[in-house]
């Protein structure tokens, strides 16, 4: 009895024993591979400290993008297997540079457009549709730029703009066109817009400018029929002191023309499908996106596929497309369009 | 004779593009974009970036921090004056490589600019650029559009510039070589260097004044073309403060702002192609560690690399800090730099023109020691 116990007992001695040298061989074997590199865990002693704790969990975060795995001395062999397995090469290319995270507290925002602009406040002519030409005076009454601009329910849309610039790089061709936010209230102008300075011989190069419109509104002075506050100036200062004048000049209703001429056609065209008996050809928001799509795209639209793009009813379009492409296009005149459908 | 100040006086902000698609040379479409902004006359890295966790940098530099860093993490901050890089930190679209250089040590703008655009360890040892080289392996080496292509994008010489660099003097494009290069595309490059050529009749004598944001967004907006240049370069001079190199404000803290707001029009110029895109800074060496009897800074050796584009996933900082107690220091002056930024130019090359690192190493730095970084920028 007592030899069995005796045995039994030096079974247990050998077990915990031989626990021990395997599990110091699993520390040791996650200190050898982290003593190559940059994550230090102290001497290679096969015992587990502080520091061979965070090194190993720095290295593994840092490999999952800081998130963070909190291996303890339990895990020890599951960790000695990964650093020997197939992620080994991996991890120690990873180890050779230390990474550390980004982590701003501070509220520092977003990235926004550089002429981001609050309209929730503004009262917002949103029903004004118009083409016109615009230009922006110097003080002292020369043109430093021109172009033109679509008013597309009071968003201020530029198809051109020249600038006068002397001797700077133009540098962009796209700053009104893609960065203006400009709309349109009975008060004239609101929201940001780039400005472009102009440099002289020996001059050095200024930067593009982002003007707030808003004050200094002027209203026109003769009389009209469009609008109020299309043809107003909107004066605003740069930041070299000198004041400029923001003009909308030379509108016309082309948008609301195109649409009535448009109108027109669809009506002879309703009524050919209503006399054949074939339904509706378009409803009415069919026909606002035609509109939209002639201003836009300028005669752009080739077949049925450029229809369906603008969001036409796929239907509609495979019914007529012959017509609604003629629609679309403004071709010939109303009443050929429609003498030709009678026919 | 020129010296060292006539050549950095001279320097102005400048723009070249490259990797242009060439019919003939080009083999199967790269997605990938490269903006390189040059920061000549050594960027103060520790101004840019200060280690606000390390107790030494106030020992070392009393006058020389920002009142106000944004707090980057507990060792790192930001000059406050990089107002939408930090906005890019924070979502994922920058990195930082701190305590970093071209291995180069004796501090001479020269050979330093020279290191930093070979790629080579001895100045003046080879005339080509590691990101022409880049080009010609990657096979989308363009022409550069523009005159006198920085030497960083010159490539193997039947590659080369569409504008020969002996043509002395010259500052606007010649028509008739124009013609030549239009001849050579169609589509849309044909249209957009027509133009070219009719704006270079129009103004046939002119020297153009330029600020890098305008070329930032010239940049971007070809870059983003379907048909555009695949690499940008981007030079911005003056970071040679050895007097009054401020702190929150001054000078070097106004070019702070200024490659920061570079940053913001290349990503606003480029957009849904920003996502393609990695734009990093060089310079060709840090500057001193502690300030000198005018309130500047004196050449150094380790500096920083900012990096931003879509192309990253994480945002870190990357760094194997070396300390900035005296022992640390290299030669007792310098911040020592740690990471060979070769190895950030490899890695940037990795993830654009997706070549493998050890071809890279080996062709393009012809050194094979590099070690690989990708995982840390764009991991």
């Amino acid at each position: 009895m007592t030899k069995i116990k005796l045995k039994i007992t030096l079974f247990l001695m050998l077990m915990v024993f031989s626990t021990q040298i395997q599990a110091e061989e699993n520390i040791l074997c996650i200190q050898k591979f982290l003593a190559k590199t940059v994550f230090n865990p102290g001497p290679s002693d096969g015992l587990w400290g502080k520091k061979t704790e965070t090194a190993i969990n720095q290295l593994i975060s840092q490999a999952n993008n800081f998130k963070s795995p909190n291996f303890k001395k339990s895990d020890a062999e599951n960790v000695c297997k990964m650093l020997q397995g197939n992620q080994a090469l991996k991890l120690l290319e990873i180890g050779q540079f230390k990474r550390f995270p980004i982590e701003i507290l501070a509220d520092i925002g977003e990235i926004k457009s550089v002429t981001d602009f609050d309209f929730s406040k503004i009262d917002i002519s949103n029903n004004i549709n118009y083409n016109c030409n615009f230009v922006i005076l110097h003080r002292k009454g020369f043109k430093r730029a021109s172009g033109k601009v679509q008013i597309d329910n009071g968003k201020l849309v530029f198809k051109t703009h020249k600038w006068k610039v002397g001797l700077a790089s133009e540098g962009s061709q796209r700053f009104l066109i893609e960065e203006a936010n400009l709309k349109l209230t009975q008060n004239g102008l609101r929201g940001i817009m780039p400005h472009l300075s102009y440099v002289g011989e020996g001059e050095v190069a200024k930067p593009v400018q982002y003007i707030t419109l808003g004050e200094n509104y002027i209203k026109a002075t003769k009389p009209s029929t469009l609008e109020a506050g299309i043809l107003g100036s909107n004066n605003y200062i740069d930041s070299y002191g000198t004041t400029y004048t923001f003009k909308i000049l030379a509108c016309s209703e082309k948008f609301n023309r195109t649409k009535k001429s448009m109108n027109k056609k669809l009506l002879c065209l309703q009524k050919s499908f209503t006399d054949k008996g074939m339904g509706e050809v378009l409803s009415s928001p069919g026909l606002e996106l035609l509109s939209k799509a002639f201003i836009k795209d300028q005669k752009n639209l080739k077949d049925k596929s450029d229809l369906i793009k603008i969001g036409l009813d796929p239907n509609a379009v495979n019914k007529n497309e012959k017509h609604l492409l003629k629609l679309v296009n403004h071709e010939g005149s109303n009443f050929l369009f429609c003498r030709k459908l009678k026919g | 004779m020129i010296n060292r100040r006539h050549f950095l006086s001279a320097a102005a902000p400048a723009l070249a593009l490259s990797g242009y698609p060439v019919h003939g040379f080009t083999k199967g479409p790269v997605e990938g974009r490269i903006v390189v902004i040059m920061l000549q006359g050594g960027m103060d890295g520790l101004l840019a970036v200060p280690p606000i966790g390390d107790d030494d940098l106030f020992k070392q530099r009393k006058a020389l921090v920002a009142s106000n860093p944004l707090k980057l993490n507990p060792l790192f901050g930001i000059h406050p004056n990089f107002k939408n890089f930090s906005k890019m930190l924070k979502s994922n679209e920058a990195s930082i490589v701190h305590a970093t250089s071209f291995p180069y040590t004796a501090r001479s703008h020269f050979e330093g600019q020279n290191v930093s655009q070979t790629g080579s360890k001895i100045p003046f040892s080879i005339n080509t650029g590691w990101l022409g080289r880049a080009m010609d392996l990657a096979k989308i080496t363009g022409k550069a559009l523009s005159l006198d292509a920085p030497l960083l994008i010159r490539g193997a010489p039947a590659f080369d510039n569409f504008y020969p660099a002996n043509i002395g003097k010259t500052r606007t494009p010649q028509s008739e070589l124009l013609n030549l290069i239009k001849n050579t595309h169609d589509g849309e490059v044909m249209v957009a260097i027509d133009k070219l050529s009719q704006a270079s009749m129009n103004r046939p004598s002119k020297l153009r004044a330029r600020d890098p944001l305008s070329l930032a967004t010239k940049a971007g907006e070809s870059m983003r073309e379907l048909n555009g240049p695949r690499v940008a370069v981007l030079t911005i001079p003056e970071f040679d403060d050895h007097s009054s190199i401020g702190s929150t404000t001054g000078h070097h803290p106004k070019l702070f702002t200024l490659l920061d707001n570079v940053f913001y029009q290349l990503r606003s110029a480029l957009k849904e192609q920003w996502d393609n895109t990695i734009v990093l800074t060089t310079t060709e060496f840090g500057r001193t560690v502690q300030e000198n009897g005018s309130a500047g800074t004196d050449h150094g050796y380790g500096s920083v690399g900012l990096l931003a584009g879509g192309l990253i996933n994480k945002s870190s900082v990357v760094s194997n800090w070396p300390g900035l107690s005296n022992k640390n220091l290299y030669e007792k002056r310098d911040l020592f730099a740690t990471i060979d930024y070769r190895s950030v130019c490899a890695a940037c090359i990795e993830a654009a023109f997706s070549l493998d690192h050890d071809l890279i190493v080996d062709k393009v730095f012809k050194d094979k020691k590099i070690a690989r970084i990708y995982e840390h920028i764009f991991g």
